[in-house]
Protein backbone atom coordinates (compact mmCIF):
# COMPACT_ATOMS: atom_id res chain seq x y z
CA UNK A 1 0.00 0.00 0.00
CA UNK A 2 3.04 2.47 0.67
CA UNK A 3 3.93 1.91 -3.23
CA UNK A 4 0.78 2.81 -4.17
CA UNK A 5 0.59 5.45 -2.38
CA UNK A 6 3.87 6.89 -2.75
CA UNK A 7 3.61 6.16 -6.40
CA UNK A 8 0.62 8.82 -6.53
CA UNK A 9 2.62 11.35 -3.99
CA UNK A 10 5.35 11.43 -6.61
CA UNK A 11 3.30 11.58 -10.02
CA UNK A 12 0.77 14.96 -8.38
CA UNK A 13 3.62 16.24 -6.56
CA UNK A 14 5.17 16.47 -9.99
CA UNK A 15 2.78 17.55 -11.98
CA UNK A 16 1.62 20.38 -9.35
CA UNK A 17 5.15 21.44 -9.14
CA UNK A 18 5.91 21.43 -13.00
CA UNK A 19 2.15 23.58 -13.08
CA UNK A 20 3.16 25.71 -10.66
CA UNK A 21 6.87 26.78 -12.74
CA UNK A 22 4.50 27.59 -15.78
CA UNK A 23 2.46 29.67 -13.44
CA UNK A 24 5.71 31.57 -12.25
CA UNK A 25 7.47 32.03 -15.82
CA UNK A 26 3.93 33.14 -17.05
CA UNK A 27 3.87 35.85 -13.99
CA UNK A 28 7.14 36.71 -14.94
CA UNK A 29 6.69 37.30 -18.76
CA UNK A 30 3.32 39.42 -17.84
CA UNK A 31 5.60 41.60 -15.83
CA UNK A 32 8.21 42.10 -18.88
CA UNK A 33 5.45 42.31 -21.34
CA UNK A 34 4.18 45.09 -19.03
CA UNK A 35 7.57 46.87 -18.42
CA UNK A 36 8.30 47.05 -22.09
CA UNK A 37 4.41 48.35 -23.04
CA UNK A 38 4.73 51.21 -20.28
CA UNK A 39 8.37 51.83 -21.00
CA UNK A 40 7.26 52.72 -25.13
CA UNK A 41 4.38 54.51 -23.81
CA UNK A 42 6.42 56.60 -21.91
CA UNK A 43 9.02 57.34 -24.47
CA UNK A 44 6.06 58.33 -27.11
CA UNK A 45 4.84 60.44 -24.56
CA UNK A 46 1.26 58.54 -24.64
CA UNK A 47 -0.73 56.41 -22.03
CA UNK A 48 -0.24 52.38 -23.00
CA UNK A 49 -3.37 51.26 -24.72
CA UNK A 50 -5.48 48.21 -23.31
CA UNK A 51 -4.48 45.16 -25.27
CA UNK A 52 -1.78 46.91 -27.51
CA UNK A 53 0.35 43.76 -27.60
CA UNK A 54 -0.86 40.79 -27.87
CA UNK A 55 0.25 37.20 -27.84
CA UNK B 1 -1.35 36.57 -13.16
CA UNK B 2 -2.45 39.81 -12.11
CA UNK B 3 -5.58 41.45 -13.21
CA UNK B 4 -3.86 43.89 -16.38
CA UNK B 5 -2.42 40.44 -18.01
CA UNK B 6 -5.94 38.52 -17.18
CA UNK B 7 -7.35 41.60 -19.77
CA UNK B 8 -4.91 41.72 -21.91
CA UNK B 9 -5.13 37.64 -23.01
CA UNK B 10 -9.35 37.67 -22.55
CA UNK B 11 -9.65 34.98 -25.35
CA UNK B 12 -6.38 32.99 -24.16
CA UNK B 13 -7.32 32.88 -20.72
CA UNK B 14 -10.27 31.31 -21.29
CA UNK B 15 -9.30 28.96 -23.61
CA UNK B 16 -6.80 27.84 -21.20
CA UNK B 17 -9.16 27.99 -18.55
CA UNK B 18 -11.53 25.20 -20.42
CA UNK B 19 -8.89 23.56 -20.94
CA UNK B 20 -7.91 22.88 -17.65
CA UNK B 21 -11.36 22.38 -16.68
CA UNK B 22 -11.46 19.41 -19.16
CA UNK B 23 -8.23 18.32 -17.77
CA UNK B 24 -9.36 18.35 -14.22
CA UNK B 25 -12.06 16.75 -14.91
CA UNK B 26 -10.58 13.78 -16.96
CA UNK B 27 -8.04 13.43 -14.40
CA UNK B 28 -10.68 13.43 -11.51
CA UNK B 29 -12.73 10.76 -13.21
CA UNK B 30 -9.55 8.44 -14.08
CA UNK B 31 -8.87 9.20 -10.42
CA UNK B 32 -11.96 7.79 -9.45
CA UNK B 33 -11.98 4.92 -11.96
CA UNK B 34 -8.65 3.67 -10.77
CA UNK B 35 -9.98 3.10 -7.12
CA UNK B 36 -13.81 2.53 -7.73
CA UNK B 37 -14.14 0.53 -11.04
CA UNK B 38 -10.54 -0.95 -11.67
CA UNK B 39 -10.70 -4.71 -9.63
CA UNK B 40 -8.14 -5.55 -7.22
CA UNK B 41 -5.76 -7.88 -8.91
CA UNK B 42 -5.23 -11.05 -6.88
CA UNK B 43 -1.33 -11.40 -6.74
CA UNK B 44 -0.21 -8.07 -6.03
CA UNK B 45 -3.54 -6.69 -4.61
CA UNK B 46 -3.60 -2.29 -4.82
CA UNK B 47 0.14 -1.97 -5.87
CA UNK B 48 -1.15 -3.13 -8.94
CA UNK B 49 -2.78 0.61 -8.96
CA UNK B 50 0.72 1.46 -9.54
CA UNK B 51 0.15 0.80 -14.00
CA UNK B 52 -2.23 2.68 -14.38
CA UNK B 53 -0.25 5.90 -13.76
CA UNK B 54 2.82 3.84 -14.83
CA UNK B 55 1.20 3.21 -18.38
CA UNK B 56 0.16 6.61 -19.13
CA UNK B 57 3.08 8.62 -18.04
CA UNK B 58 5.32 5.81 -20.41
CA UNK B 59 2.96 6.80 -23.09
CA UNK B 60 3.08 10.50 -22.60
CA UNK B 61 6.90 10.54 -22.47
CA UNK B 62 7.24 8.40 -25.45
CA UNK B 63 4.80 10.58 -27.53
CA UNK B 64 6.39 13.56 -26.12
CA UNK B 65 9.92 12.52 -27.37
CA UNK B 66 8.23 12.29 -30.86
CA UNK B 67 6.73 15.35 -30.62
CA UNK B 68 10.16 17.22 -29.62
CA UNK B 69 11.99 15.31 -32.97
CA UNK B 70 9.43 16.37 -35.31
CA UNK B 71 9.41 19.37 -33.80
CA UNK B 72 13.15 19.31 -34.66
CA UNK B 73 13.27 18.22 -37.74
CA UNK B 74 10.90 20.35 -39.06
CA UNK B 75 12.73 23.29 -37.22
CA UNK B 76 16.02 21.86 -39.55
CA UNK B 77 13.33 21.73 -42.65
CA UNK B 78 12.13 25.26 -42.24
CA UNK B 79 14.64 27.00 -39.91
CA UNK B 80 10.92 29.23 -38.18
CA UNK B 81 11.82 28.95 -34.38
CA UNK B 82 8.07 28.41 -34.08
CA UNK B 83 8.80 24.71 -34.33
CA UNK B 84 11.48 24.64 -31.84
CA UNK B 85 9.12 25.92 -29.16
CA UNK B 86 6.89 23.29 -29.65
CA UNK B 87 9.66 20.77 -29.63
CA UNK B 88 11.75 22.39 -26.51
CA UNK B 89 7.69 22.52 -25.11
CA UNK B 90 7.65 18.65 -25.85
CA UNK B 91 11.35 17.94 -24.52
CA UNK B 92 10.15 18.96 -20.91
CA UNK B 93 7.32 17.13 -20.84
CA UNK B 94 8.90 13.97 -22.74
CA UNK B 95 11.74 14.63 -19.43
CA UNK B 96 9.00 14.90 -16.61
CA UNK B 97 7.10 11.34 -18.68
CA UNK B 98 10.25 9.28 -18.65
CA UNK B 99 11.43 10.54 -15.23
CA UNK B 100 7.80 9.61 -13.79
CA UNK B 101 7.86 5.83 -15.49
CA UNK B 102 11.21 4.87 -13.90
CA UNK B 103 10.00 6.36 -10.34
CA UNK B 104 6.32 4.84 -10.65
CA UNK B 105 7.57 1.63 -12.18
CA UNK B 106 10.47 1.28 -9.37
CA UNK B 107 7.89 1.22 -6.65
CA UNK B 108 6.07 -1.03 -8.88
CA UNK B 109 9.86 -3.84 -9.11
CA UNK B 110 10.22 -3.22 -5.32
CA UNK B 111 6.52 -4.37 -4.53
CA UNK B 112 6.30 -7.06 -7.31
CA UNK B 113 10.28 -8.36 -8.04
CA UNK B 114 11.46 -6.89 -4.47
CA UNK B 115 14.31 -4.88 -6.24
CA UNK B 116 13.95 -1.06 -6.88
CA UNK B 117 15.55 -1.78 -10.31
CA UNK B 118 17.31 -4.54 -12.54
CA UNK B 119 18.78 -3.94 -16.18
CA UNK B 120 15.96 -5.32 -17.71
CA UNK B 121 15.90 -4.21 -21.66
CA UNK B 122 12.46 -2.22 -21.34
CA UNK B 123 13.75 -0.18 -18.19
CA UNK B 124 17.23 0.21 -19.34
CA UNK B 125 16.03 1.67 -22.69
CA UNK B 126 13.63 3.67 -21.04
CA UNK B 127 16.45 5.53 -18.95
CA UNK B 128 18.73 5.22 -21.68
CA UNK B 129 15.30 8.07 -22.95
CA UNK B 130 15.49 9.84 -20.19
CA UNK B 131 18.85 10.45 -19.86
CA UNK B 132 18.71 11.62 -23.72
CA UNK B 133 16.09 13.68 -22.26
CA UNK B 134 18.06 15.31 -19.67
CA UNK B 135 20.98 16.41 -22.18
CA UNK B 136 18.95 17.58 -24.16
CA UNK B 137 17.58 19.83 -21.99
CA UNK B 138 20.93 20.27 -20.50
CA UNK B 139 22.41 21.53 -23.65
CA UNK B 140 19.41 23.78 -24.61
CA UNK B 141 20.40 25.24 -21.62
CA UNK B 142 23.92 26.47 -22.20
CA UNK B 143 23.17 27.96 -25.65
CA UNK B 144 22.35 31.49 -26.07
CA UNK B 145 21.83 32.19 -29.76
CA UNK B 146 18.34 30.95 -30.51
CA UNK B 147 18.72 29.42 -33.57
CA UNK B 148 21.96 27.41 -32.72
CA UNK B 149 19.64 26.19 -29.69
CA UNK B 150 16.87 25.24 -31.80
CA UNK B 151 19.51 22.99 -34.42
CA UNK B 152 21.38 21.35 -31.78
CA UNK B 153 18.40 20.75 -29.81
CA UNK B 154 16.99 19.41 -32.98
CA UNK B 155 19.63 17.16 -33.51
CA UNK B 156 19.82 15.20 -30.65
CA UNK B 157 16.07 14.92 -30.48
CA UNK B 158 16.25 13.47 -34.00
CA UNK B 159 18.95 11.17 -32.76
CA UNK B 160 17.19 10.51 -29.51
CA UNK B 161 13.89 9.43 -30.96
CA UNK B 162 15.88 6.54 -32.40
CA UNK B 163 15.49 4.92 -28.95
CA UNK B 164 11.56 5.39 -28.78
CA UNK B 165 10.50 2.22 -30.72
CA UNK B 166 13.30 0.14 -29.15
CA UNK B 167 11.84 1.10 -25.77
CA UNK B 168 8.24 -0.33 -27.47
CA UNK B 169 9.61 -3.92 -28.37
CA UNK B 170 12.50 -4.01 -25.52
CA UNK B 171 9.88 -6.55 -23.78
CA UNK B 172 8.63 -8.26 -26.70
CA UNK B 173 11.72 -9.00 -28.44
CA UNK B 174 14.11 -9.21 -25.64
CA UNK B 175 14.07 -11.41 -22.61
CA UNK B 176 13.32 -9.80 -19.66
CA UNK B 177 11.44 -9.69 -16.65
CA UNK B 178 9.13 -6.48 -17.64
CA UNK B 179 5.53 -8.04 -19.04
CA UNK B 180 5.10 -6.91 -22.83
CA UNK B 181 1.36 -7.22 -22.64
CA UNK B 182 -0.09 -9.20 -20.02
CA UNK B 183 -3.83 -10.49 -20.10
CA UNK B 184 -6.07 -7.80 -18.21
CA UNK B 185 -9.35 -7.85 -17.09
CA UNK B 186 -11.78 -5.73 -19.00
CA UNK B 187 -12.54 -2.94 -16.54
CA UNK B 188 -8.92 -2.87 -15.87
CA UNK B 189 -8.31 -2.46 -20.03
CA UNK B 190 -11.33 0.20 -19.34
CA UNK B 191 -9.74 1.95 -16.46
CA UNK B 192 -6.20 1.88 -18.39
CA UNK B 193 -7.51 3.36 -21.57
CA UNK B 194 -9.26 6.52 -19.12
CA UNK B 195 -6.17 7.24 -17.60
CA UNK B 196 -4.15 6.85 -20.82
CA UNK B 197 -6.88 9.55 -22.22
CA UNK B 198 -6.50 11.58 -19.22
CA UNK B 199 -2.83 11.76 -19.33
CA UNK B 200 -2.46 12.84 -22.73
CA UNK B 201 -4.84 15.40 -22.13
CA UNK B 202 -3.18 16.90 -19.42
CA UNK B 203 0.16 16.43 -21.49
CA UNK B 204 -1.09 18.12 -23.97
CA UNK B 205 -2.63 21.07 -22.32
CA UNK B 206 1.08 21.72 -21.03
CA UNK B 207 2.90 21.20 -23.80
CA UNK B 208 0.33 23.67 -25.50
CA UNK B 209 0.85 26.36 -22.94
CA UNK B 210 5.11 25.94 -22.38
CA UNK B 211 4.94 26.24 -26.31
CA UNK B 212 2.58 29.86 -25.70
CA UNK B 213 4.89 31.00 -22.69
CA UNK B 214 8.29 30.23 -24.92
CA UNK B 215 6.60 32.21 -28.46
CA UNK B 216 6.15 35.10 -26.06
CA UNK B 217 9.32 35.11 -24.89
CA UNK B 218 10.68 35.13 -28.03
CA UNK B 219 9.39 38.44 -28.80
CA UNK B 220 9.87 40.12 -25.96
CA UNK B 221 13.37 39.31 -26.55
CA UNK B 222 12.99 40.04 -30.10
CA UNK B 223 11.27 43.49 -29.28
CA UNK B 224 14.11 44.39 -27.20
CA UNK B 225 16.57 43.39 -29.94
CA UNK B 226 14.92 46.20 -31.85
CA UNK B 227 15.13 48.67 -29.18
CA UNK B 228 19.02 48.12 -28.80
CA UNK B 229 19.25 48.54 -32.41
CA UNK B 230 17.39 51.73 -32.52
CA UNK B 231 19.15 53.58 -29.98
CA UNK B 232 22.81 52.10 -31.47
CA UNK B 233 21.22 53.76 -35.25
CA UNK B 234 20.19 56.88 -33.45
CA UNK B 235 24.00 57.54 -32.09
CA UNK B 236 23.34 56.58 -28.68
CA UNK B 237 25.67 53.94 -26.47
CA UNK B 238 23.64 50.68 -26.50
CA UNK B 239 23.58 50.36 -23.08
CA UNK B 240 25.06 46.81 -21.46
CA UNK B 241 22.99 43.67 -22.27
CA UNK B 242 21.93 42.26 -19.28
CA UNK B 243 23.69 38.95 -18.50
CA UNK B 244 21.40 36.25 -19.39
CA UNK B 245 21.59 34.47 -15.94
CA UNK B 246 19.80 37.79 -14.33
CA UNK B 247 17.72 39.00 -16.93
CA UNK B 248 14.65 37.84 -15.03
CA UNK B 249 15.52 40.14 -12.84
CA UNK B 250 16.82 42.98 -14.85
CA UNK B 251 13.64 43.18 -17.39
CA UNK B 252 11.78 43.74 -14.24
CA UNK B 253 12.94 46.84 -12.62
CA UNK B 254 13.23 49.27 -15.93
CA UNK B 255 14.05 49.20 -19.65
CA UNK B 256 16.56 52.46 -20.45
CA UNK B 257 17.41 51.96 -23.58
CA UNK B 258 13.20 52.16 -24.60
CA UNK B 259 12.62 55.06 -22.31
CA UNK B 260 15.27 56.95 -23.96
Amino acid sequence: MGALVGAYVVVWLAVVLYVARLGAEQQRLARRLTAIELAVADAEGRQPRAGSIDR
Amino acid sequence: MDGHAKNRFPTAALAAALAGALVAGLMATAILAIFLLAPTEETMGDVQRILYVHVAAAWCGLASFLVAAAGGALYLVRRDLGWDHWAQAAGELSWLGCGLTLVTGSLWARAAWGVWWTWDPRLTSTFVLWTIASAYLFVRSGVEDPHRRARAGAVLAVLGALDVPLVVVAARWFRGVHPAAPEMDPRMRLVLLVSVVAFSALFATLVAHRRGLLRLQARLDAWEAAADQRQAAQGGATPPRPDPLQRRHHHEKELPWVRS
